[in-house]
């Protein structure tokens, strides 16, 4: 449907210095496909999308919308644009109208569409992203995800051939991100096609049929989330995806800090927004610190989160011992029973270095 | 509560007028010769003769105001010692009835004319010859006369005017609203000087048309081609011969100082509250003088919502200019609005009136004056709004499909017009305020017809405090005016 050739894109700063933020972009886009545009910020993710749809003009290359380019100087860009939805970050929704108003506006000023049946059709698409309740509703009354969805319902109702999604979820509280999520995965499913610039991982791994990943401003690598995620070819790619956060401990004796131990864990949940867990590990790290590793000094512990998959685990390791510490007591055996009741996985494995146990906690 | 406010307002207004009682003057010394004078104060009009003989004088202090109503509130506030003026305009009533008493008369006599343009010689010998037929008929004698010793100016009799006169109307600018040179009783003039301008008409088959210009205005109003014939008591001097062509002397005017006569029981200006209802009926009623109020409220009314239309439409061009991508485009806008920033309302005024616009009438230039500075508020206003709103919205426009007049029409004008109401109620206050400056150029809005009822009663306090009320209440009705339009404009535009 829409294919991109060496694209380039050079902001030249009011000091003369000129920023190449797109460097001889090309790749193809089928109907109904979803891509996920990854990358670090400034890679150029949201310039690639805005540059779709003119709102940023290429310095060169084309765009072939249908076999013409639209790059091209004269092309009718407000018509292209009606057929090109686009969802920002910010929201945006019109905040002198309600949500109805919103959501009509372009259909019956554009296209010329009766208000009647503008109003009708709004009704069905509001009820579909779940906002049909609040149809009278004003912006400023509603949340940052509701305001999302009604943003997304505003592009549906002018039947767009493609929406444009610059970073979704972003502005969005945590609580509120599955429902804009749903409501995007519900327009996958109809077989929109769709380009979604996210730094949420798993959100691009989850929704995707293909991920674009980029890095100062090319394509490095793309593929299937699967390829991507899991097989990447290219370091950088898998320097990005497999992003380990990692909060380590290093006991020596017996008289360690428990409760400093405790808050740093707090903090460290509460800053990659996985403060769910927090109770569960907190649980683990009594049971084995304190009962079933209360033996072993040194002792190395430490919390890990892999953004993409939100895996959170616990590495537990002792030097320089090659066999199991957990084959012991019935103590220590039925205390491990409780921590496999809280954890998801336990993997128990000697290393070089020492014995490792790794605990999964989702 | 609003209107508890306002009447608290007038409440304390009147108790300020009425309490700060100023009839605590010491008793003036008399004046009866020059050198009673020496140190006092003495006011005359601005540009007039008096004022240039006696610049060069040592022994008193010279105020220029710019009418004799103003000169006389000031004597009777004590603000002024004597006032220099013509002697033909005041009357023993006239005296009495403002408790002032002629001091002594100026050596010198003044002879009177009448004054055109350089160009306009015909005009300037036919009078010549109108007023020789009127001297050896002995005609002229009797009109002075019966003016000079009339006691109740408005009884005077006045030749009929014939309305059927078939030449191009004779405009004369005149200063004087005073009776008995020049004054107004309802719709008509009545007047020494109009007796005799209305007969020179109907001799050379001309209707006259009578525009009030204050002194210092009628010599460029002449110049400028603005008036056909200048009036008003304009005494012959060796300048005004240079520039412009002066008929015959129809009447010899002496100069006389005139005082405070403590004999007479008279009130400073402020009135108790009781005497509010007889200035009512004196100001208002009488000679239906309301009817001055109800023409200036109707040309008041026409500038300020003529030029609030224009203005916007023209401020609409403007905010186009403004927010241009074309670089000349946004200069040009921005050299238009600093311009007119610098320049004070009245010069704007003159400039128009006496330069640019020369073939407009008056009120034309008004409005053109005030949709000009209109338009400019009216495009600041606005682009402050719409920056105020921000680019998130217009960007969003965009991207739907919108061109970017729609952009404005639907989604960022509605948005900064809310946005600005506040101001533009102010900017349209403020309009309505500056309004009243038109009286300099021959337009009679709601200030310059308190002026004319001022000349008439020689009072300051009950015409200032009712046009005070009238503004007051124009401003308020101006803001729900707006309110309205606002709601409406932000209605519709969907």
């Amino acid at each position: 449907m829409i294919s991109i050739r060496h694209l380039s894109k050079t902001f030249v700063n009011p000091d003369g210095s000129h920023l190449d933020v797109l460097k001889d972009v090309s790749c193809e886009i089928q109907k109904g496909e979803v891509i996920g545009i990854i990358g670090p910020s400034g890679c150029g993710k949201s310039t690639l999308l805005r540059t779709i749809n003119l709102m940023t003009r290429p310095t060169s290359g084309e765009i072939l919308f249908e076999g013409e380019n639209i790059a091209a100087k004269g092309y009718p860009i407000n018509k292209l644009r009606q057929r090109m939805g686009m969802v920002f970050q910010t929201f945006n929704l019109f905040e002198h109208l309600n949500v109805l108003e919103n959501v009509t506006l372009a259909p019956m000023k554009l296209k010329g569409v009766g208000r009647a049946e503008a109003e009708k059709e709004a009704m069905t698409i509001l009820h579909k992203v779940g906002m049909d309740d609040k149809c009278t509703a004003m912006p400023a009354d509603l949340s940052g995800g509701q305001k999302q969805r009604v943003a997304i319902a505003r592009c549906v109702a002018m039947h767009p051939d493609i929406m444009l999604f610059d970073e979704p979820l972003s502005a969005l509280d945590p609580s509120m991100v599955g429902e804009v999520q749903t409501v995007i995965r519900q327009l996958a499913n109809e077989g929109m096609t769709m380009l979604i610039a996210t730094h949420k991982l798993k959100f691009a791994h989850d929704m995707s049929s293909r991920i674009l990943f980029m890095k100062e401003g090319r394509i490095h690598e793309e593929g299937t989330p699967k390829q991507i995620f899991e097989n990447p070819v290219h370091s950088a790619t898998k320097a990005f995806v497999q992003q380990i956060y990692q909060l380590p401990f290093f006991i020596e004796t017996q008289d360690f800090d428990i409760v400093e131990m405790h808050s740093q864990m707090l903090r460290f949940c509460n800053k990659y927004n996985i403060a769910h867990i927090i109770e569960t590990a907190q649980q683990i790290i009594n049971l084995m610190v304190l009962i079933v590793l209360s033996d072993y000094r040194p002792l190395t512990v430490r919390l890990s989160y892999i953004e993409q998959v939100e895996r959170v685990s616990m590495d537990f390791m002792i030097k320089d011992l090659f066999v199991s510490p957990i084959a012991g007591n019935e103590l220590v055996q039925s205390v491990m029973n409780d921590v496999r009741v809280l954890s998801k996985e336990i993997i128990e494995e000697p290393t070089k270095l020492g014995f490792r146990i790794k605990i999964f906690l989702n | 509560m609003k209107k508890l406010y306002i009447i608290l307002l007038f409440i304390a207004i009147g108790l300020i007028a009425c309490d700060t009682d100023q009839n605590t003057q010491l008793p003036d010394e008399e004046i009866t010769t020059f050198e009673d004078l020496n140190g006092k104060v003495v006011g005359t009009i601005t540009g007039s003769s008096f004022e240039i003989d006696m610049a060069g004088n040592s022994n008193f202090r010279i105020v220029r105001q710019p009418s004799l109503s103003d000169l006389i509130a000031s004597l009777r506030q004590g603000r002024i010692d004597a006032i220099l003026y013509d002697e033909v305009c005041f009357t023993d009533s006239t005296l009495r009835q403002n408790g002032i008493k002629m001091a002594f008369r100026t050596e010198e006599s003044y002879p009177c004319v009448f004054a055109c343009n350089k160009s306009n010689q015909d005009l300037v010998n036919k009078f010549n010859e109108f007023l020789a037929k009127l001297k050896s008929s002995g005609e002229l004698t009797s009109i002075t006369k019966k003016w000079q010793e009339a006691t109740d100016y408005s009884k005077v009799p006045m030749p009929p005017v014939s309305d059927s006169l078939p030449g191009e109307p004779l405009v004369v600018g005149t200063s004087y609203t005073t009776a008995p040179i020049s004054f107004m009783i309802g719709d008509e003039w009545h007047g020494f000087e109009i007796e005799i301008l209305n007969r020179f008409g109907e001799y050379i088959g001309r209707p006259v048309q009578y525009k009030i210009l204050d002194f210092a205005a009628l010599v460029p109003a002449i110049q400028s081609e603005k008036i056909d014939m200048a009036g008003g008591v304009l005494f012959r001097t060796s300048e005004r011969q240079k520039t412009l062509a002066l008929t015959d002397i129809y009447y010899h005017s002496h100069g006389a100082f005139f005082v405070r006569d403590n004999s007479y029981a008279v009130s400073t200006g402020k009135p108790s509250l009781s005497d509010i209802k007889d200035s009512a009926q004196n100001n208002l009623v009488v000679e239906n003088r309301w009817v001055f109020l109800a023409r200036g409220l109707k040309v008041t009314l026409i500038i300020t919502l003529l030029s609030m239309f224009f203005g916007s439409i023209l401020g609409i061009g403007l905010l186009a200019m403004r927010r241009s991508q074309r670089l000349w485009a946004r200069k040009t806008a921005s050299i238009y609005s600093s311009i007119l920033r610098g320049i004070p309302m009245v010069v704007l005024i003159m400039i128009l009136f006496y330069i640019v616009l020369v073939g407009f009438n008056g009120i034309g230039v008004a409005v053109a004056a005030f949709t000009m500075t209109f338009a400019s508020s009216f495009s600041s206003t606005m682009d402050n709004a719409l920056n105020a709103v921000g680019n998130q919205q217009y960007e969003t426009g965009e991207a739907l499909g919108f061109t970017r007049v729609q952009i404005f029409r639907y989604i960022t004008g509605p948005q900064a017009l809310k946005r600005a109401l506040p101001q533009f109620k102010g900017e349209a206050v403020s309009l309505i305020k500056n309004t009243s400056v038109v009286g300099y150029v021959a337009i009679q809005d709601l200030t310059r017809a308190c002026d004319m009822i001022r000349a008439r009663t020689f009072e300051a306090f009950f015409p200032l405090l009712f046009i005070t009320l009238i503004y007051f209440l124009l401003a308020w009705l101006m803001g729900k005016f707006l309110d309205l339009i606002f709601k409406i404009a932000i209605k519709y535009s969907l």
